[in-house]
C-alpha cells in the first residue's frame, strides 16, 4: 500500500512534465501571436516587434521552452500578457469561485444521485422504475446554457427571486458575513444548473448497477436468510453498484474545474473555465499553461483519491504488485 | 426588488444606500488599465473614465475641452497651443501639469499607443512646455486632424511622476491606475467587476453624478440584456440586433445608436481582395463580385436594419470627407457579374461552378458570410469559408497572406488620417495586424493621402479625399458592404450617458 502510493506519487511530476511539454509545444503551434490582442487594432510593424520582443517570442521555440521550465522549477509560472499580473494570482483569483460551484454540485448531485438511484431500484412502483429515470434523462439532455436560460426565465424574470447573474451585487458593497450570504444568493442558480445537468448520470449508473445485482444468486441467498429486499441491497449490492459510481464521480470533479464554461458564461461567474478560454483566444501562452498545469496537479490528485477511495469500499482490490 | 435583498436590505447599517452607484455592463475582462499602452476596447471601457485627454469629442466627433481649458492654432496649422486647468488634480492630489502631457506623448503613446504612435507620433516635431500649464506642440507640418486625435480613448494623460521611470507596459500603476478623470480606481476583481469612487476633486463643476461607478463582465449578451431589463445593470454597451424590436416596445429601456463607441467609430464592413492571388487580382472578377453581393439584404437580415449600406469607401459618419455616390456603378446585378466573369475568362464548369474562393474571417461575422455565400453561388462562384479566431485569423491574413478573400469590420475612426489611410498605403503592407490586407500598391494614392493629411483647409482636404475614394473606385482594391452601427442601451430613468465616447458616464444623470 504504501510503496503503491510512493510510486503514484513519484509519476505525478514525470507526468507533469510531459503534459507541459505537450501543451507547450501546441498552444504555440497553433496559429496567431498576442500582439493583436494585447495592442489593439492599428498596429505598426515595429510596435509589433517590440511586443514579440518584450515577450521573448522571437527566440527559438526550444529556448523559449528551456526558459520557461527553468521558471518553473523554482515556481516561477512567469506573468500573464493579458493581465500583466503573475499567473499564480490570476489564477487564484479564479479558482474560489469555480471551487465554490464544482465542489457543491457534485457533493449534491452524487449523493443526491446515489439516493434517487437506490430508491429507483429499490422500489417495483411506475413512478420510481419508469418516470425518474426519464424525467432525469429529459433534464440531463437540455443543453448546460439552455437550462440556465430557462432557470433565469423561471426564477429570476417570472419569480423575480434570484439574481440573474454575477457573484455579488454590484449596486451595493456587502461586508463580512453579508457578503457571504450574497455570494450565496447569487451561487444558487448557477449550482442548480451544475446539479441537475449531473444528476441523471448518476441516478442512472447506479440503477443499472443495482438492477443487474438483485438478479446474481448472492442477492438470492440474502434474501433466503432473511433480510427484506431493501437490507439487502443496502448491506450487499450497494457496495459493488458503487464502484463505477465513484469513478464517475472523480472524473466529474476533474472535468468540471474548466468544464463548468458554459454555466460561468451564463451567469457571469468569474471562475476559471471563462479564464481559461479567455487564455487560448488572446494567446497568452504563459496563462494558458499555468492553468493547465495547476489543472493537471488537480486531476491527478482526484484520480489517487478515487483508487484510494476503491480500496476503502471493495477490500478485494489491493495495491499488491502481482508476481 | 429581490426578496432575499430585501431581507439584506433591512439588515446593513443606513449609510450604505446614501451612495448612488452606477451600474455598467461589458462583455470582456480589461485584463489591465492603461489606456496608453493600447487600443483596445476592452481597456479603454474601464480606464477611459479614470483617466482624461486634453479634449474630449462631443456627439458630432467636434472637440470641447477636458484637461484642456483652451488651446490655439498657429496660422500655419504646424503650432498648437494648450492650456491645462489650473484646478486639475491626479487623484493622489498632485497636480496635472505640461510635464505629465509631455512625458505621456514622448514615453508612453508615441511608442505603445498603435493608433497615436502611428498618427501623430510620425507629425510631431518637438513638445515644449512654456510654463507647468501650458503645452505646445510643434509639428513637422501642417495636420489637421490633431485637435480630434487628443481625446482620451486616442490619447489619455498619464501621471509622470506614478510611471517614471521604467517600462510603462510592465508597471504596477497598469493594476493600480492613478488617472485624472471622473471616478477613481477602487477595485479590480477579475472576471467581475471594477469599481470606481466618484472624484470628488473633479475639475469640471457638477460631474461627475454618481458616487460609484461599477462595471459589470457578462460575457453573454442574452444575460446582458436580461440584466438590463431586471434592473441590476443601467447600462450596457452592445445590444444584439435580433432583441431589437423586443427592447424597442419596453419603455423602461433607451436605445441610443451611434456610428462610433469607445475604441474606434464609423465601421464599415469590407471584403479584402488579396491582390497578390490570380483570382483576386483580375479587376473584372472584383467588380463581379461586388455586382453579385446583395447589400441591402445583408442590412436587413444581417443588421437588422442597424446600419446601412456603404456609399463610398469612407464612411458617412464622416460626413465632410465622405462621397456618397462613389460606388454608385456597383448595383447589385447578377447579370452583369455573370458577364463580367464570363468576359474574365471564367466559364460555368460542368457542376455549374465557375471558381472557388476561399474567405478568412471572423467567428462572430459568420452570417455576413452565409449571406455572400449565397448570392455568389447564383453567379457560380463558390465560396469556401473558414472562421479563424481572431489571433489566428491575423496571422493567417496579414501574416502568411493565406486568402483570396477576407472580411472584416474596419473603423475609421474620427478621421480618414486614422482609419481610412492605413488600409490604402504602400507602406503599410506587411505582417501588420488590421493594415493595407489587400496589398494595393498605388503611389497616387499615396501621395493623395500625405498630402490631404498636411492640408489645413477642410475643402481642401475633402476634394483629395474625393479624388482618393473614386480612384479607389475604380481600382476595387476592397469591397465595402456595409455601414455599421453601435447600440447602447440604458434604463429610462437614466440619462446623459456620451455613448459615442469612452468616458460614457460623466455626465450621466
Amino acid at each position: 500500500m504504501i510503496n503503491f502510493l510512493i510510486a503514484r506519487i513519484f509519476q505525478i511530476p514525470i507526468s507533469l512534465v510531459i503534459i507541459l511539454c505537450i501543451t507547450f509545444f501546441l498552444i504555440h503551434a497553433a496559429p496567431g501571436d498576442p500582439v493583436a490582442s494585447l495592442a489593439g487594432d492599428f498596429v505598426t510593424a515595429e510596435y509589433r516587434d517590440l511586443i514579440i520582443k518584450h515577450y521573448e517570442l522571437d527566440k527559438p521555440l526550444p529556448i523559449q521552452a528551456l526558459i520557461y521550465f527553468k521558471n518553473i522549477i523554482t515556481g516561477d509560472f512567469g506573468n500573464s500578457y493579458y493581465f500583466k499580473d503573475s499567473v499564480l494570482n490570476v489564477i487564484g483569483s479564479r479558482i474560489i469561485p469555480t471551487l465554490l460551484l464544482v465542489i457543491p454540485s457534485v457533493v449534491i448531485s452524487s449523493s443526491l444521485g446515489i439516493y434517487l438511484g437506490f430508491l429507483s431500484a429499490r422500489s417495483n412502483s411506475v413512478s420510481s422504475r419508469i418516470s425518474l429515470p426519464v424525467s432525469t434523462i429529459v433534464i440531463t439532455s437540455i443543453p448546460t446554457f439552455w437550462l440556465g436560460y430557462l432557470l433565469i426565465f423561471i426564477f429570476s424574470i417570472q419569480l423575480n427571486i434570484f439574481p440573474i447573474n454575477g457573484i455579488t451585487n454590484a449596486r451595493y458593497s456587502y461586508e463580512g458575513l453579508y457578503y457571504y450570504a450574497d455570494v450565496a444568493f447569487h451561487l444558487f442558480l448557477p449550482l442548480l444548473t451544475m446539479v441537475l445537468s449531473q444528476l441523471a448520470q448518476v441516478i442512472l449508473l447506479l440503477r443499472l448497477k443495482l438492477m443487474y445485482e438483485i438478479r446474481l444468486p448472492y442477492f438470492i441467498t440474502a434474501k433466503a436468510k432473511g433480510l427484506s429486499y431493501e437490507e439487502a441491497i443496502v448491506s450487499h449490492s450497494l457496495q459493488n453498484a458503487i464502484l463505477p459510481v465513484i469513478t464517475v464521480i472523480g472524473n466529474r470533479f476533474s472535468f468540471l474545474i474548466t468544464g463548468s464554461i458554459l454555466t460561468e458564461t451564463v451567469f457571469a461567474w468569474p471562475g476559471l473555465g471563462r479564464l481559461m478560454i479567455q487564455a487560448i483566444e488572446v494567446r497568452d501562452y504563459p496563462l494558458v499553461l499555468g492553468i493547465l498545469f495547476i489543472l493537471s496537479v488537480i486531476v491527478m490528485v482526484l484520480n489517487l483519491l478515487t483508487d484510494l477511495v476503491y480500496t476503502m469500499v471493495d477490500p478485494r482490490i489491493t495495491f499488491k504488485s502481482h508476481g | 426588488m429581490k426578496i432575499f435583498t430585501v431581507i439584506i436590505l433591512f439588515l446593513i447599517p443606513f449609510t450604505v444606500f446614501a451612495e448612488k452607484t452606477l451600474v455598467l455592463a461589458t462583455s470582456s475582462d480589461p485584463g489591465h488599465l492603461n489606456p496608453g499602452i493600447t487600443t483596445g476596447y476592452n481597456v479603454h471601457v474601464f480606464a477611459d473614465s479614470i483617466y482624461s485627454g486634453l479634449i474630449m469629442l462631443d456627439k458630432n466627433l467636434q472637440p470641447e475641452p477636458d484637461l484642456a481649458e483652451s488651446w490655439s492654432i498657429s496660422d500655419d496649422a504646424k503650432n498648437f497651443t494648450f492650456n491645462i486647468r489650473k484646478n486639475a488634480k491626479w487623484h493622489d492630489g498632485k497636480p496635472v501639469t505640461s510635464e505629465d502631457v509631455k512625458y505621456t506623448f514622448e514615453n508612453v503613446l508615441f511608442k505603445y499607443h498603435s493608433r497615436t504612435k502611428s498618427g501623430l507620433g510620425k507629425q510631431v516635431k518637438a513638445i515644449l512646455t512654456p510654463d507647468p500649464n501650458k503645452v505646445v506642440f510643434q509639428l513637422k507640418s501642417s495636420y489637421s486632424p490633431m485637435i480630434t486625435r487628443l481625446n482620451v480613448t486616442e490619447a489619455p494623460i498619464l501621471p509622470k511622476h506614478i510611471f517614471s521611470p521604467g517600462n510603462p507596459n510592465d508597471h504596477p500603476a497598469n493594476l493600480k491606475p492613478v488617472g485624472s478623470g471622473p471616478f477613481v480606481f477602487k477595485k479590480y476583481n477579475k472576471g467581475e467587476s471594477v469599481e470606481l469612487i466618484k472624484n470628488k476633486n473633479f475639475y469640471l463643476e457638477g460631474s461627475p453624478h454618481f458616487d460609484r461607478l461599477v462595471i459589470r463582465i457578462i460575457p453573454d449578451s442574452v444575460t446582458q440584456l436580461l440584466a438590463l431589463e431586471s434592473g441590476d445593470v443601467d447600462y450596457i454597451d452592445r445590444v444584439p440586433g435580433s432583441e431589437l424590436k423586443r427592447l424597442q416596445n419596453n419603455s423602461a429601456i433607451t436605445i441610443a445608436r451611434n456610428t462610433a463607441g469607445p475604441g474606434g467609430g464609423n465601421c464599415i464592413v469590407t471584403i479584402t481582395y488579396n491582390l497578390d492571388r490570380d483570382k483576386t487580382s483580375n479587376l473584372e472578377v472584383r467588380k463581379a463580385i461586388a455586382h453579385a453581393v446583395d447589400r441591402d439584404r445583408m442590412v436587413k437580415q444581417v443588421l437588422f436594419g442597424l446600419g446601412r449600406v456603404a456609399t463610398a469607401p469612407i464612411n458617412k459618419g464622416i460626413s465632410w470627407a465622405h462621397v456618397e455616390n462613389a460606388l454608385q456603378e456597383y448595383d447589385f446585378n447578377p447579370q452583369k457579374a455573370e458577364g463580367l466573369l464570363d468576359q474574365a475568362g471564367y466559364q460555368r464548369k460542368n457542376d455549374g461552378v465557375r471558381m472557388d474562393l476561399d474567405i478568412v474571417h471572423f467567428p462572430r461575422f459568420s452570417k455576413y458570410i452565409e449571406a455572400m455565400k449565397q448570392d455568389l453561388a447564383k453567379v457560380g462562384i463558390k465560396l469556401i469559408s473558414r472562421a479563424l479566431d481572431r489571433s489566428a485569423a491575423v496571422s493567417t491574413i496579414f501574416g502568411k497572406r493565406d486568402f483570396d478573400l477576407n472580411l472584416i469590420s474596419y473603423c475609421n475612426g474620427a478621421d480618414p488620417d486614422i482609419g481610412v489611410k492605413r488600409m490604402y498605403v504602400s507602406s503599410n503592407i506587411g505582417n501588420i495586424p488590421f493594415s493595407n490586407g489587400a496589398a494595393y500598391r498605388n503611389l497616387l494614392i499615396d501621395s493623395l493621402f500625405d498630402e490631404a493629411g498636411k492640408t489645413a483647409d477642410t475643402n481642401m482636404r475633402a476634394a483629395k479625399y474625393k479624388n482618393i475614394q473614386n480612384i479607389l473606385a475604380d481600382d476595387l482594391p476592397y469591397w465595402w458592404l456595409v455601414e455599421r452601427q453601435f447600440l447602447t442601451a440604458h434604463n429610462s430613468k437614466l440619462k446623459g450617458f456620451r455613448s459615442w465616447s469612452g468616458n460614457f458616464a460623466l455626465k450621466a444623470k
